[in-house]
This record gives C-alpha cells, sequence and structure tokens, in this order.
C-alpha cells in the first residue's frame, strides 16, 4: 500500500510548493465563520488542480446558518470522483448525502472520540490495561459502526496521532483512514477568546471577521509536557512522533495530512 | 415546559418533586464496570462516587421512587464511545435498565445507539450534549437513528435552538438550563472527566495554563473562563423563548452536587414557570428571570456564567 500524502491549508497562498503531496485539504474544521465561500472554494479547486493535487473540502461543526453556508457550497462543487467532502458533524453528512450523493464523503477527527489531554500522561502509567487500551481507541473501533458508515457511504474516516499512541486498527475494515500530523487538536469552543468583545461573542453572530487569524495563544501544557496553543477558537498539540509508513499501513492507514501550521 | 432534575440517591427524589422536577435523570458504576476502568472510566462522564448510585439496590429504588410520584427516570450512559471491550458491559447495564422499568437512555455513542436499535430494547434513546446536535440536520441523523429526545449544545443561543425545534417537529428538544456551563463544545472535548484533588478539573484546564505569549485581549478572554463562578452558570433569562419554541424540557446540571443545589435551581425554574403560566411576556419574565439569578447567586449576570451571553 502506497501512503497517500496530504498537505493542510486553511487560506490559498499564491504559490506553494505541493512537492511530495498528491492532495490538497483547504477549509475549515473548528468554525462555521471560516467556511470557505464558492468563489473561495472554486479557486482552491482550481489551485489544487494545477498543481496536480486532488481536493478535500474540510467543513466545521455547524448551526443552521452553517448548514445554509454549506449546501452553497455543496451545490456548487463540481462532479469530481477525486473530490472528497470531511465532515465533521453528522449533520454535515446527512446534508451532503442530500444534496450531492456522488460526492464521497469523509468522517473527520472532530468525530473519532479519541481521548487527549490532561490527565492521560499521569495517570497512564498506574492506570489499569483496560483503562489504557480506552485511551488509545476510538469511536471508529465499533463494527456495527463502521458497516453503518459504509452503507451511508463513507469511505474514510480520520484520526489524531494521539501521544499516548493509537490502537484503532482499519486493516480489512472497509474503511481507509487518515492521520492528521503534527498538531492534534485538544478542545473546541464558541466563545473564541479572539472574538470576545464588550461582553459578547461576536463569531456567535458572525460577526468576527475571522479575527483569529491574526494570532495566538501559545500556553505552557501537560499534554506529555507538550505546550498548547489556543489558536482560534480551538486548542492544539504538537506530535512530531509520528509513526512511519510501515506502522501506519500495519493498522490500516493510508494517508497522512500534514498540517502546514496551527490549522486556524 | 418539563423540568428534568439530576439525582445521585433515593432521598432526593421526594424533595426534588415537591421542588417541581417532573423528570429525573442519573448514573450508575456498576462493580464489574469499576474493577476494570475505576472511577476515571466512568461510563457516564462523571468520575466521582458522589454522582453515581452506588448500588444496583439503590437505582432500582430511585427509579421506583419517582415512579411512584409519576415522574420518569431516565440513565446517563454518555460516553463518547465504548470500545468492542466496554459494550457487553454496557449491554449488560441496559438490560438491567430494560428490567429495572428504566424510562429512557440517555446516550451519545453512535455504535451504543445502533447496538441498542438491533436489539430493539423497549427503552426510549435520548441523545446526550456529548453528543454535540448543533443543527437540525444532525436531530434529523439521530432521530432516524430511532432518538426520541435531543439535548441540545449548550452554546447555542435561544433563537439556534429555536430554529432546530421547528425545523424537526416530530422530536423532542431539551435545554440545560442551570449550572455548570463548560466553556468548550462538550461532545467535540477530549478531555477525560478527572476529579482527583491533584488534578485540574479538566472543563478549567483550557484556561489555567499559563499564556507564554505576550499579553493581549485573547488571551484575556480566554483566561477569564478561570476565574468565573461557571459552576452557577444560569440561563433562567431564556426560558420565555424556549419555550415559546417549543422546547420539551429544560434541564438542571448538577449530578454530585448537593440536594440543597439542585433544589434551589428546580425552585427557580419551576417559579418561572409559574409566572409564564399567567401569560406574562417576554419582558416580564426577564426581569423575573434576572430578580430569581441575583437571590440565588447574590451576583450580578456575567458573561462567563451566562447560558445566553450573545442576546438581549
Amino acid at each position: 500500500m502506497v501512503m497517500e500524502r496530504a498537505i493542510y491549508l486553511t487560506e490559498i497562498p499564491g504559490e506553494f510548493d505541493s512537492a511530495g503531496f498528491s492532495r490538497l485539504y483547504f477549509g475549515a474544521e473548528f468554525c462555521e465563520n471560516k467556511i470557505p465561500g464558492v468563489e473561495e472554494t472554486a479557486a482552491a479547486i482550481l489551485t489544487a488542480a494545477d498543481s496536480g493535487l486532488d481536493f478535500s473540502l474540510l467543513t466545521p461543526y455547524v448551526t443552521d446558518r452553517g448548514l445554509t453556508l454549506l449546501r452553497d457550497v455543496f451545490v456548487s462543487l463540481p462532479a469530481d470522483r477525486s473530490i472528497e467532502v470531511v465532515c465533521n458533524d453528522y449533520g454535515t453528512l446527512l446534508l451532503l448525502r442530500q444534496e450531492r450523493p456522488d460526492i464521497a464523503p469523509v468522517l473527520g477527527r472532530l468525530l473519532s472520540g479519541q481521548k487527549r489531554g490532561f490527565g492521560i500522561s499521569s495517570r497512564q502509567a498506574d492506570a489499569g490495561p483496560a483503562l489504557a487500551e480506552t485511551w488509545r481507541a476510538s469511536t471508529f473501533d465499533s463494527p456495527i459502526l463502521r458497516k453503518y458508515l459504509k452503507d451511508k457511504g463513507v469511505g474514510r474516516v480520520e484520526l489524531d496521532n494521539l501521544p499516548q499512541g493509537g490502537t484503532s486498527d482499519f486493516t480489512d475494515s472497509g474503511l481507509a483512514a487518515s492521520l492528521y500530523a503534527p498538531f492534534g487538536y485538544v478542545t473546541t469552543t464558541r466563545y473564541c477568546p479572539f472574538a470576545f468583545q464588550d461582553g459578547r461573542w461576536l463569531n456567535i453572530a458572525g460577526e468576527c471577521g475571522r479575527a483569529c487569524r491574526q494570532g495566538m495563544i501559545e500556553e505552557t501544557g501537560d499534554i506529555f509536557n507538550r505546550p498548547v496553543w489556543a489558536a482560534g477558537n480551538a486548542q492544539f498539540y504538537e506530535n512530531q512522533d509520528i509513526p512511519s509508513d510501515e506502522e501506519l499501513t500495519s493498522q490500516g492507514f493510508d494517508r497522512i495530512v500534514f498540517e502546514s501550521s496551527i490549522p486556524v | 415546559m418539563k423540568i428534568l432534575a439530576p439525582v445521585d440517591h433515593v432521598e432526593e427524589i421526594e424533595t426534588l418533586a415537591e421542588a417541581g422536577a417532573d423528570e429525573f435523570y442519573g448514573g450508575f458504576l456498576p462493580a464489574e464496570w469499576n474493577t476494570a476502568y475505576a472511577d476515571v472510566g466512568s461510563l457516564n462522564k462523571r468520575t466521582f462516587a458522589d454522582a453515581q448510585f452506588s448500588t444496583t439496590d439503590e437505582l432500582a429504588a430511585g427509579v421506583e421512587a419517582a415512579h411512584t410520584l409519576s415522574r420518569p427516570f431516565f440513565l446517563t450512559l454518555n460516553n463518547n464511545f465504548y470500545s468492542p471491550a466496554q459494550l457487553p458491559l454496557v449491554l449488560r447495564e441496559i438490560e438491567r435498565a430494560v428490567q429495572f422499568k428504566i424510562d429512557a437512555l440517555i446516550v451519545a455513542d453512535p455504535g451504543l445507539i445502533l447496538e441498542i436499535k438491533k436489539r430493539r430494547y423497549p427503552i426510549e434513546l435520548h441523545i446526550s450534549i456529548l453528543a454535540g446536535v448543533m443543527n437540525s440536520a444532525a436531530a434529523r441523523f439521530y432521530g432516524d437513528l430511532g432518538a426520541a429526545r435531543v439535548v441540545l449544545d449548550r452554546s447555542l443561543t435561544t433563537a439556534e435552538a429555536a430554529r432546530i425545534i421547528a425545523a424537526e417537529p416530530e422530536m423532542d428538544f431539551e435545554s440545560f438550563l442551570m449550572y455548570g456551563k463548560c466553556p468548550n463544545v462538550e461532545g467535540l472535548c477530549s478531555f477525560f472527566h478527572d476529579d482527583n484533588p491533584e488534578h485540574i478539573w479538566p472543563c478549567g484546564y483550557p484556561c489555567d495554563l499559563e499564556p507564554t505569549t505576550e499579553a493581549s485581549p485573547a488571551s484575556a478572554a480566554h483566561a477569564a473562563w478561570s476565574t468565573k463562578p461557571r459552576g452557577n452558570a444560569c440561563g433562567l433569562c431564556g426560558y420565555y423563548t424556549l419555550e415559546t419554541a417549543g422546547l420539551s424540557a429544560v434541564k438542571i446540571a448538577g449530578r454530585g452536587r448537593r440536594t440543597e443545589d439542585k433544589t434551589r435551581a428546580v425552585r427557580a425554574v419551576a417559579a418561572l414557570r409559574d409566572v409564564s403560566l399567567t401569560g406574562a411576556g417576554p419582558a416580564a419574565m426577564a426581569e423575573v428571570a434576572r430578580q430569581s439569578h441575583a437571590e440565588l447567586f447574590n451576583a450580578d449576570c456575567d458573561p462567563y456564567s451566562c447560558y445566553f451571553p450573545a442576546e438581549d
């Protein structure tokens, strides 16, 4: 199995180095105010095509306002079998299947249920084997869920590269799997610190102007002694200990999604 | 609107019912589960004994006490997922719930929901806030899986909640209204709850970290979560809009809190409901809500402890 390499960008620069990659991930995972518009998405697809890359549109968890925004984008997507949509919300999955049954849905890492974060590092040593195993598992380990997803047309699920290691194995499952690296998300909020003004969070009404892209907050953390970044309305750790292609292949992973920077 | 109250032991059921609770929910950690996973690996997102019925007999007594008062009892089994190794133990608990005539399960794991559906257990399914439902299509997704009720995400505005309720008239919806406002989207938060006193309560963790970048308005807004009394969060001011929208039930958070705290919250919501029954309009209801908040918490409203800070 050849490991596919994808490059993850939240904004499309004029030029970028696509060497070594065969797919572009573009869009937003965490905030409906950063859903690219129809024209922005079309431009990204064109950029990907010009660079010889397949295209995956990242979508966030959404309110009904976000569903409306996504519907417009989904309808506008060209009929192209190489285009995927990464759904991080089961409502988005339903919408995509309804509007564009011809496009391959992918279930994103926000739905993986993986345990990241506080306490695992300090508790792992004295946790019993059963509990420690749970901390390395994911929602996507359920055989009945795997079958259900396949029946719904989902062919791929995506996970984070856990500091404590992941045991989810997709070999012979009928589902392909992707691993994000080097940044894993820890949590996300609608109370975006970059959009707080006069006692209100402007992002909730869609009035923040994507202020989060002006900076991020680095914090000392306890996630395996790694720093944590609050970037936009999500928090991330970095894990440069990326499993080898052979290790990933042995667990049924066939794609690595490289984040060129913390995805804000 | 019904008032759904948390219960941790049988003795508090009658008190909460007298205060105005119409429905109850609670959790239970069986001994076999505790042996393998300990309290930190809880099967219902509460990692301390005070937030659980302590024995099978007490759980059965709690259900019976609720039913004697003609009120339903819902069992919380709301982890984001249960591993294949955990599934047999969880299914055993569900079979016990069916045997005890528990009225509904509060669940979040789509794999578990599919297992329940396959087995056709005669029990209603309520989708936990841990499923992170924020839109009408997600509610429909769970409705298609057999859910009768969906708990909406805490961060939704009343207008956002109203849109979902209007879009899915065949389903029942529930919203948290008092206590325990987490800043993060609970269904998408990967912290596990760990109540060891040597550790920081995980919902406080993201804001209790030490910023190493230069201080900014954003870092101040971020850090403020750890200095505000979020345990006493309040959404009373949203009652009118939610009721008008057709919300089925308001939920009091607080499994593990003192009976006195739960009772005060139930009384506050019940009093607001009484005012609503007189035909009071939104302005009058909002005024009663603000007075009630001040009396309950002896504090002014604050965006960090308000359930609906984006609204007037």
